[in-house]
């Protein structure tokens, strides 16, 4: 019996890459685990969400167990806390990952020397618990299981297969770089500047950004040491460059704190923790995932050339974006050096580090080169669709046009606010409506951006956004969907 | 058509995997294997070049086979496998690297596949078929 079918057959599929098959279940203790590492007394969270030259208090609120709703759930509040089946940029807008990214940044960050600008003496039992052993024990067993959970999805979404040579990655690599030209985060730039109030629209671009910038480099020296000839000499020089050849005022972090001093931000790391975006904090944890395990070098060889191919045109954009909202005396020297140092950092990386790495370790070295570049590319573009959202979200608090007519909704939640205090960041899985029952409260976006609610106003949080609620006076509210 | 004093080069071709489910290359034929996975085989039987996306399935001491239309020829899906083109898929998006014949007009689409196994559609079939689903 036969008939026209959509495929060859069923074959046996290809072996899965030995780095891509995922972790065995976690076992039981994993949440308990997690639950004790976020509780402790060190990541204990303050209602401004801010650790100013602290980078050792970082908040870790352990998101509630879902309530039960009072009606039965929508269809798209189906949870989206199992990374395996939902699709990735789903759960990326989930409490539980905003959660998991915090932690996971936690944890690989004991790894870099993070020392405060002022008042050490106050700050070094801080110190001494982020770099002691409790922490670092526990943290060494919770992290796979959170690598699991927030890189499995990554790693199944990608295929290599066929034989690929150099002369075919090359062509592959042209092939991208002649198509990219980074409109979609040319769009996010420029809404930057087009917000009601652009100012707190840049700063708020600048504080994600930071997340990354003040540490830069730090999760590609992890590939520093060891033994691995010309290669490891050929990263090195790239490595130098981003450290300003040991000259202070040109290291690429020491450029960006002037940046951020510029547009009245604090510079020291991590200043804004409670304000990153779950996008944002699994970029920073990706680059450090690869990193880490040395298993991943060819990985990230890949990773390394995708973003300094894309990073010499996006910071261009950048600068644009200061200099559209400070004038243009703006500070872009971060930038400018980027447009310059990365055209020969994408060179290098191709023809001195990734082809004779090729050269020397082989095929399966090339399609893990190829898995870095195109795991690279998602996660830019989750970044990118994340700083997207949640300017539109801003857009519409800053405007008034997320303020809405009550009407009928689910109600998901209902909650009080003590006269004083604030609430964690919310992640909204799905369109929300916020209603203030009782009381007045702000609603905050970003750092910056908020908008004052009094009783009875309804505010719509589109999807996929992360958002805060705190009360002067105390307030009573409700979270429902979105739509009627 | 292809022109043979153009040396073939890497030349990279972007699938949409919801749209196509093979790449015509000049004469040659490329299909995909699974229904939603990268591997993109050559589709031309190795013995006289018969269609093997017309080609019917066994199992047999070689493993999975197919069987060409032509002249019987039984073709390894492994030996398929190891001649797959390179290509690297991220969600739907394919990009395929081959070493097409300079000027050969290279076309991704939608081909029906015939392939004879249990009685049960693989995929999308014209019918509309679910997979696994009996085939009327």
């Amino acid at each position: 019996m036969s008939g026209p079918v959509d495929s060859l057959a069923p074959p046996v599929p290809p072996p899965a890459p030995p780095l891509a098959r995922p972790l065995a279940p976690p076992p039981a203790p994993i949440d308990a685990w997690l639950r004790e590492y976020a509780t402790h007394e060190l990541f204990q969270r303050n209602d401004t969400d801010l650790a100013l030259d602290n980078p050792y208090r970082r908040a870790l609120p352990v998101p509630p167990v879902p309530p039960v709703p009072p009606v039965p759930p929508m269809p798209q509040d189906a949870p989206a806390d199992d990374p395996a089946t939902a699709d990735l940029e789903t759960y990326l807008t989930s409490d539980e990952a905003l959660f998991a990214n915090r932690v996971l940044l936690t944890i690989y960050e004991r790894d870099f020397v993070l020392l405060p600008r002022a008042e050490f003496a106050a700050k070094h039992a801080d110190f001494a618990a982020y770099y002691g052993a409790e922490l670092t024990g526990r943290g060494d067993q919770i992290r796979p299981h959170l690598e699991a959970r927030l890189f499995g999805p990554l790693e199944r979404s990608i295929q290599v297969s066929g034989e690929w040579t150099f002369e075919r990655f090359r062509a592959y690599y042209e092939d991208f770089v002649a198509g990219y030209h980074a409109e979609e985060h040319g769009a996010v730039t420029t809404r930057v500047t087009t917000l009601p109030d652009p100012r707190r629209a840049l700063q708020f671009y600048l504080i994600q950004a930071a997340c990354d910038f003040l540490v830069e480099s730090s999760a590609m020296g992890r590939n520093a040491l060891g033994n691995f000839g010309p290669v490891q000499s050929e990263l090195f020089k790239v490595i130098i460059d981003e450290c300003g050849y040991g000259v202070d005022r040109t290291r690429h972090s020491t450029l960006f704190q002037r940046v951020l001093e510029s547009v009245g931000l604090d510079s020291t790391p991590h200043s804004y923790w409670g304000y990153y975006l779950p996008s944002t904090l699994y970029t920073a944890n990706y680059y450090n995932y690869i990193a880490r395990n040395h298993a991943r070098i060819f990985r990230y060889l890949g990773a390394l050339l995708h973003v300094e191919s894309c990073f010499r045109l996006t910071c261009r954009q950048m600068a644009a974006m200061m200099q559209a909202v400070e004038g243009p005396g703006a500070t872009v020297d971060y930038f400018t050096e980027h447009v310059h140092i990365d055209n020969h950092h994408s060179r290098m990386a191709l023809e001195s580090i990734i082809r004779p790495a090729i050269a020397q370790y082989g095929s399966w070295a090339l399609e893990e080169v190829l898995r870095g570049f195109e795991e690279s590319r998602t996660v830019g573009d989750l970044h990118t669709h994340g700083l997207a959202r949640q300017l539109a979200w801003m857009a519409a608090l800053q405007d008034g046009s997320a303020l809405e007519a009550p009407g009928p909704r689910h109600v998901l939640h209902r909650g009080t606010l003590a006269a004083g205090s604030a609430s964690n960041f919310f992640v909204a899985a799905s369109e929300r409506s916020v209603r203030v029952r009782r009381g007045a409260m702000t609603v905050e976006a970003a750092f910056g951006c908020e908008r004052a609610l009094p009783e009875g106003a309804t505010m719509r949080v589109p999807a996929g956004v992360t958002f805060k609620l705190r009360s002067e006076i105390g307030a009573a509210y409700e979270v429902a969907h979105g739509a009627p | 058509m292809a022109r043979r004093d153009v040396p073939a080069a890497p030349r990279v071709i972007h699938v949409d995997r919801r749209e196509a489910n093979a790449l015509e290359v000049g004469e040659d034929l490329y299909l995909f294997l699974e229904a939603s996975d990268s591997v993109l085989v050559p589709a031309r039987c190795p013995h006289r070049g018969g269609p093997l996306h017309l080609a019917t399935m066994e199992h047999g001491a070689q493993g999975a086979v197919l069987v060409c239309p032509w002249h019987g020829t039984n073709v390894p899906l492994r030996a398929l496998v190891r001649r797959a083109v390179a290509t690297v898929q991220s969600g739907d998006r394919v990009r395929a690297v081959l070493d097409a014949p300079g000027g050969a007009e290279i076309v991704a689409r939608h081909i029906p596949v015939h392939v004879a196994t249990d009685g049960t559609c693989a995929g999308n079939c014209p019918g509309g078929h679910q997979k696994g689903s009996p085939r009327s």
